[in-house]
């Protein structure tokens, strides 16, 4: 997708336009299901497993599509069938709207406190829809996402505060996207803490505590079957899109235009070439799937999309490393630690901003 | 015919409310017609008044001395918009009330509750309409009553509540008294000069009286309204007051009242841009109640009380904008005025229709009531949805302009307040996340979660009911997606002039309200087609729900939210102040009961009733004014 555009600054002609609009929503889609596979992957070979071919995401969404819906007898059934749409939709708007500032520089439906708030809607519509299928299970799921939202959403509006004060009050995501607070000490910190709190939104371990398949047997997704278990896998697949775009567009200064031209483009078709054909020819070699992994991880990087990859692999990172907090831990994590390291980094900001020091 | 258009409002409702007072209870059908008819003449006036505009009238009743009482009604923008809403809402609690209190038994106190219903809308068309602070008082005493009379009609220990409330109220009116003569002194230096009509004071801040009178001011606003540190009277008489009661006076009319006087003295009657520290105060009280009441709210375990803690945390978000001084800020605490009395008083309802409904308003006891009552189940969800700021209903998009009024106020003014921006915005934003986790919990314990056994038989209330509540909740979305052509361009811009003079003009950020709704709704409607279809080949099946093949009891199966936050309310240092919180330590109520207490045992300690030790007082007593007097001479 990042290849459609040409760089910064430029005005989309009106064809460029109608191609971004029909090409966004289905564009997502699929750059969700490639990053889960290559969460997949990566976690895979993390653990030296061969890990699941490319398809194996969107074969899993399909497979589900076709499966039979089981619906708990005391579940109230319109908010279990409606919960897992809110929550698609409401994620798909969100990246349409990065998207958007992101590839085309313009701002569009909301600023950055609309795209906050439309980042609680999956959060949201996963607890509205555990709680109505009538699961201890799942309400204890429900219990423990709240509680983790709660948790995250404090440490979120500080990094959030810290932007506002590096970029000066701007609220349009456009102007955000223009500045890089990363390259300073507090906005590195509010930037780190942002990545832990992305990481428990997405649900990855540490923080995967609502779905806990070992202890609550996947807790809030526990009565979901067929269609609308593929629903939610979707759903989390696009939010593998948004929320890391909302962390470029916040912290590392938005899309820096991509170098698809000339030697770039020959480099990236040979690149495509190496992924595609180690894709078909390996086997299952371990080498050949490093290779097109890594391939693949190139033509994105040079498609501009470097820092989307850049934060994906750090979530991997920390999911694959860690192991799961309790809820209460998680909490202390965010309400204690998290938050002390921002009112750090909100101090350091205004000193920087009041003494006009960048790098503050 | 012009002036008594200002008349009727205010008089009719409290004539006819006080005669109805004093009526036997027999005639309730009488008195409900009566008060149906004459709420609707009120609204009915309300959208005239509204619409047409100013116009004045004076009644010259008394004249003490120096101090002139005179009945001088006025048609301000802000009184105006005010009465649109409290009229709206008189009328359609009124007719929730038609089919809720229709109990039938001598404890209906139909008399009582609906001439408190007429006085509190005649009190408060009186409030908003005089222009004259001693009329205003006198109207202000008027509701302050009816709410007493209106929380006595409760259950059991109403009249403890409606004591509680009528105390503290009671002395902030006290306050409100000293603050009216304090103004009433400093408004001329001339005494024949002095002048209690609203529009024509305007005090600067700069000396000690004009700050102690608009202290005195400030604490019966806020009082009113249940802010910080003096809101323990709403809470409490949510535990015991009629559902409908609160949803009329705390949830609605109080706020607007309060807020009114509030936006009165803040913007008209003092002059407190240059005092830095009044306007720091606000800052601080509106911050802290967003965030305190809001985390003791959480851990409720009775739907009302909960609800009544809420009433409390959003008065917060509305002393906030209104804090920080910014066009944009103002208009966001007004449009938070309006939101809040909005869905808060849909939550009463609802909260009433399920009280009312399963005998209970304990959220322990209830749960899985989404299937029997759907239509309660929707406006509720909405309503909670609305408070919590979920794009796209109405209390998103009040929060944001005054997230937004932050932030202006930052990058605009200079000073603490301004300096301090970053708490104001945490406080707000923070405090609309555990809104959302206090409503998640109140959603799943009352409608979704498993159904009670002993609930199997509840039905959904009749349609007098439902469309009260559904008027309302039909509001928060329309008030949420069309919030730039309706509310803030037809109600609320127009009257910020007359509050914050003539730079009266803002720019909102980006939220394309109606655009994300459709999306969203286009999104969700092709799924539910593609879900329909998916359907024709009838792949969904009815299933018990999944115990991992343990047989287990429905009732043992329940989670309640109750015991949802445990993990917050137990944490090191947050658990030793719910302790002291359910223990009345903070509630200033309690501890000045406990002081006068405390008075009286040391008095009761000095009358023993016996001679020698009264003869020592006297002794005593002689000596020191002997010595005094020689000290003088």
């Amino acid at each position: 997708m990042g290849a459609v555009f040409e760089g910064k600054g430029k005005e989309m002609s009106t064809s460029m336009t109608i191609l971004f609009w029909i090409l966004v929503v289905p564009g997502t889609i699929v750059l969700g299901l490639i990053a889960s596979w290559i969460v997949r992957k990566v976690s895979a070979l993390v653990q030296w497993r061969l890990g699941p071919p490319l398809m194996q995401p969107a074969y899993d969404v399909l497979k589900l599509m076709g499966k039979e819906i089981l619906v708990p007898q005391e579940a109230n059934r319109t908010v279990f069938l409606l919960a897992p749409l809110v929550g698609l939709v409401g994620v798909i708007l969100l990246t349409v709207i990065l998207c958007s500032v992101l590839l085309a520089q313009k701002t569009f439906v909301g600023d950055v406190i609309v795209a906050i708030y439309l980042m609680v809607l999956p959060s949201l519509a996963l607890i509205l829809g555990g709680s109505a299928s009538a699961s201890p299970h799942a309400s204890i799921g429900t219990a423990r996402e709240m509680k983790l939202v709660m948790g995250y959403e404090l440490p979120l509006v500080l990094a959030f505060i810290v932007v506002l004060i590096k970029t000066g009050g701007q609220l349009s995501l456009d102007s955000i996207s223009q500045q890089a607070p990363v390259f300073s000490i507090s906005g590195m910190l509010a930037f780190l803490v942002a990545l832990l709190c992305v990481q428990a939104k997405l649900g990855f371990v540490p923080f995967d505590i609502a779905e806990a398949e070992t202890e609550l047997g996947s807790g809030i997704l526990m009565e979901y079957s067929g269609a609308l278990l593929g629903l939610w896998k979707l759903m989390h697949a696009v939010m593998l899109v948004a929320l890391p775009f909302f962390l470029v567009t916040l912290f590392l200064g938005g899309y820096t235009g991509n170098y698809l031209s000339g030697t770039g483009l020959i480099v990236a078709i040979v690149l495509l070439l190496i992924f595609v054909g180690g894709r078909l020819l390996a086997g299952r070699s371990k080498f050949m799937d490093v290779l097109a992994l890594l391939s693949f991880i190139g033509v994105c990087i040079l498609a501009g999309l470097g820092k989307y990859v850049l934060i994906l692999v750090l979530l991997i990172l920390i999911k694959n490393t860690n192991p799961r907090l309790r809820i209460d831990q998680a909490m202390k994590f965010f309400w204690g630690y998290c938050t002390i390291i921002l009112f750090a980094a909100i101090i350091l900001a205004s000193l920087g901003c009041y003494y006009e020091i960048s790098w503050l | 015919m012009e002036k008594s258009i200002l008349c009727i409002p205010v008089f009719l409702p409290l004539i006819i409310g006080f005669v109805m007072l004093l009526l036997p209870n027999r005639l309730s059908s009488l008195f409900r017609v009566l008060t149906l008819i004459i709420s609707v003449i009120t609204f009915v006036l309300g959208i005239i008044i509204f619409t047409s505009g100013g116009t004045n009238v004076t009644w010259s009743i008394v004249q003490l001395g120096e101090i002139k009482l005179e009945l001088l009604l006025t048609a301000t923008p802000l009184g105006n918009f005010m009465l649109l809403f409290a009229m709206g809402f008189g009328l359609l609690i009124t007719l929730y009330s038609l089919k809720s209190r229709s109990l039938g038994d001598d404890r209906d106190n139909a008399n009582i509750y609906y001439g408190a219903t007429l006085l509190t809308i005649g009190g408060s068309a009186g409030i908003l309409l005089s222009n004259h602070l001693l009329a205003l008082l006198i109207f202000w005493e008027i509701v302050t009553v009816s709410l007493y009379l209106l929380i006595s009609t409760g259950k059991d220990n109403s009249n403890f509540a409606a004591t509680k409330s009528f105390a503290m109220i009671g002395a902030s009116d006290a306050a409100f008294m000293l603050g009216v003569f304090l103004v009433w002194v400093c408004s001329n230096e001339n005494i024949a000069e002095r002048t209690l009509v609203i529009s024509s004071i305007s005090l600067p801040t700069d000396s000690v009286l004009p700050v102690i009178a608009f202290l005195l001011l400030l604490l019966a606003a806020i009082t009113k309204a249940g802010a910080m540190p003096l809101h323990t009277w709403v809470p409490t008489s949510g535990e015991y007051a009629p559902a409908s009661v609160m949803a009329l006076l705390p949830a609605a009319i109080d706020k607007l009242l309060g807020i009114y006087l509030l936006l009165i003295i803040v913007k008209k009657i003092f002059i407190i841009e240059t005092a830095a520290t009044l306007n720091l105060l606000l800052a601080i009280i509106g911050a802290a109640t967003i965030i305190i009441a809001v985390m003791i709210a959480m851990v409720q375990h009775n739907l009302k009380k909960l609800l009544s803690y809420h009433a409390v945390s959003q008065v917060g978000y509305m002393i906030l904008g209104i804090a920080t001084g910014t066009p944009i800020g103002i208009a966001g605490g007004i449009f938070h005025l309006v939101n809040n009395a909005i869905y808060k008083s849909c939550l009463f309802l609802c909260g009433g229709a399920v009280e009312q409904q399963t005998g209970t308003a304990d959220l322990e006891e209830l749960g899985g009531l989404g299937k029997k009552m759907p239509w309660t189940f929707a406006t509720c969800l909405i309503a909670a949805l609305s408070i919590s700021g979920i794009p796209p209903f109405n209390g998103f998009v009040s929060k944001w302009m005054i997230y937004q009024g932050v932030i202006d106020m930052a990058s605009g003014q200079a000073g603490t307040i301004a300096g301090l921006w970053p708490v104001w915005l945490v406080a707000a934003m923070f405090g609309s996340a555990l809104t959302l986790a206090s409503f998640v919990k109140l959603i799943h314990s009352m409608f979704l979660s498993r159904l009670p056994s002993g609930l199997k038989n509840t039905r959904e209330v009749s349609a007098l009911q439902i469309i009260p509540m559904a008027i309302l909740a039909a509001l928060c979305v329309i008030f949420g997606i069309f919030y730039s052509q309706v509310p803030l361009q037809k109600l609320i811009n127009p009257l910020l002039p007359s509050l914050v003079g003539e730079n009266a003009e803002y720019k909102l950020s980006l939220w394309n309200a109606g655009l994300a709704t459709v999306l969203i709704a286009a999104g969700i409607g092709i799924g539910v087609l593609i879900w329909l279809i998916g359907r024709l080949s009838d792949k969904i099946r009815i299933v018990p729900t999944w115990t991992c093949g343990e047989i287990q009891e429905n009732d043992k199966m329940i989670v309640p939210g109750t015991h949802f936050y445990k993990t917050v309310s137990s944490m090191d240092g947050l658990k030793q102040l719910y302790t002291g919180q359910s223990k009345g330590y903070f509630d200033i109520y309690d501890q000045g009961g406990r002081l006068a207490m405390a008075l009286t045992g040391f008095l009761r300690w000095l009358h023993s009733g016996m001679l020698p030790m009264y003869l020592t007082w006297l002794t005593l007593g002689l000596l020191i004014v002997l010595f005094v007097v020689c000290g003088i001479l």
